[in-house]
């Protein structure tokens, strides 16, 4: 019996991993061709499988970076403003719309718009409780933090650590679904960021950031691929993900191979790499993930 | 017994927090010491005993990184660590594309700054010098 499990879960990594790693040899990322994992393979994941699937909470963080790099002037438009914590009854809704608004609270402490933030803090405090990690969010400190906004660097640290944390702690309770769903939260909130400021500012950087994300989604479908048949509301977000990807399909990402460039600066080794990642994607391409990504998001702040 | 076995639950309860209370003010203060024009995005907390005749990495976790964006990897060691933490990176293909330590002098840094030009997710290795017994952090910060 021992056997058989051992042999499944190594058919399971190679499969995996060979699906992974294949495309990106001959200096292109193309989707795997079998849409990741067969849904029954997935479903039987390991957790080092799974440890192995890339997990960024703080990728909105990079993006708002961007975006203040562009100076394009603070917006509450793009917020998600209409959620309301005290309303949401599932975990499943808790879960993903914890994730939203962490991606909110990097845009808002990115712009040190801390004054503001209280609102998205309470509703954060609110949803983390709501699926019993509350412990690991420290809201009075960082609402101390964010009302005298005196050290930015501080704020910045306890709230993604909280969200590092929360990740974690999920994960080895074995409720790694949640934490699959508050990634996906994050990823989508920072997508519609992205896509809704550069529909007005159509800088490469972002452009090509808006590209580049085809890679993240692959590794997304992949920690939610194991949850997708447990409820219709994953059923559907799933869908709506699978959706996306199809998007995503035809955009080309492609790989140059350089040597780094290494040299000492005080003490600390700087690297520059000469690798260069490269993204082809037509402006109808963009618009379709613009519209793709605005449509998901929308439906799922909403809850329609 | 009773009085044993309760003695020894509370022992091992504070001696868990306790340590996962030193780790966190060791990510805190590795964080801060990144500097100042840093964003914190991610720690890894690093706990490993003798490595013996260990010839590879024994922690590894996968990170994505981001094409146009300035990375900092500052590496912490607890007092009681036998050696300095340190680490590589790898991308997805294998390749290295950075190492913390120079193999053929030894020197290891205590930060590597990296400019990323290829988006991906990259393999990060930790281990302690010589593979040794510690307990670590690496943090990872964006550099504004």
């Amino acid at each position: 019996m021992t056997g058989r499990y051992i042999f499944l879960s190594l058919i399971i990594s190679m499969f995996l991993f060979s699906c992974r790693g294949q495309s990106k040899k001959q200096g292109e990322f193309i989707f795997p061709d079998a849409d990741s994992i067969p849904l029954s393979e997935a479903e039987k994941l390991s957790d080092e499988a799974l440890d192995d699937i890339t997990r960024n909470i703080s990728s909105p963080v990079e993006i708002a970076d961007i975006l203040h790099r562009m100076s394009v002037p603070f917006s509450t438009t793009y917020l998600a403003s209409s959620i309301d914590a005290s309303r949401l009854s599932t975990s499943f809704d808790k879960a993903l719309k914890l994730g939203i608004l962490g991606a909110d609270l990097g845009y808002l402490n990115m712009y040190e718009k801390t004054g503001t933030s209280i609102d998205v803090l309470t509703s954060i405090k609110k949803l983390a409780d709501g699926i019993n990690v509350g412990q690991f969010f420290d809201f009075e400190t960082i609402k101390r933090l964010s009302l005298n906004r005196s050290n930015i660097d501080s704020l910045f640290l306890l709230s993604n650590k909280s969200y590092n944390q929360i990740d974690k702690f999920l994960r080895e309770k074995g409720r790694g679904q949640l934490s699959a769903l508050m990634l996906t939260g994050v990823w989508l909130e920072g997508q519609y960021l992205a896509t809704q400021v550069v529909k007005q500012y159509p800088d490469t950087l972002l452009k090509n950031r808006v590209g580049e994300q085809k890679i993240i989604l692959n590794d997304l479908l992949m920690l939610l691929s194991p949850y997708c048949k447990s409820s219709d509301e994953y059923k559907n977000l799933c869908q709506s993900m699978q959706e996306m990807k199809e998007k995503y399909r035809d955009i080309k990402i492609t790989y140059t191979i350089g040597e780094p460039v290494m040299k000492e600066k005080d003490g600390a080794l700087v690297v520059v790499q000469t690798d260069q990642s490269k993204v082809d994607m037509t402006i109808d391409q963009l618009k379709i993930i613009i519209e793709a990504s605005e449509k998901i998001r929308n439906k799922l702040v909403s809850g329609n | 017994m009773k009085r044993f076995i309760l003695f020894l639950t509370l022992l091992l309860t504070f001696t868990v927090l306790a340590s996962a209370q030193s780790t966190d003010a060791l990510v805190s203060k590795c964080a801060m010491t990144a500097g100042p024009n840093t964003t914190y995005l991610k720690d890894f907390r690093v706990q490993l005993g003798p490595g013996g005749h260990q010839t590879e990495f024994r922690y590894k976790q996968v990170f994505p990184l981001s094409k146009n964006m300035k990375y900092k990897f500052t590496l912490c060691s607890a007092d009681n660590s036998k050696g300095a933490l340190i680490m590589k990176i790898s991308d997805e293909t294998g390749r290295q594309v950075l190492a913390s330590y120079d193999q053929k002098t030894g020197k290891a840094y205590p930060s590597v700054e990296f400019t990323c030009n290829k988006t991906g997710t990259y393999h990060l290795y930790f281990d302690f010098l010589n593979f040794s017994q510690g307990s670590g952090v690496g943090v990872v910060s964006l550099v504004k």
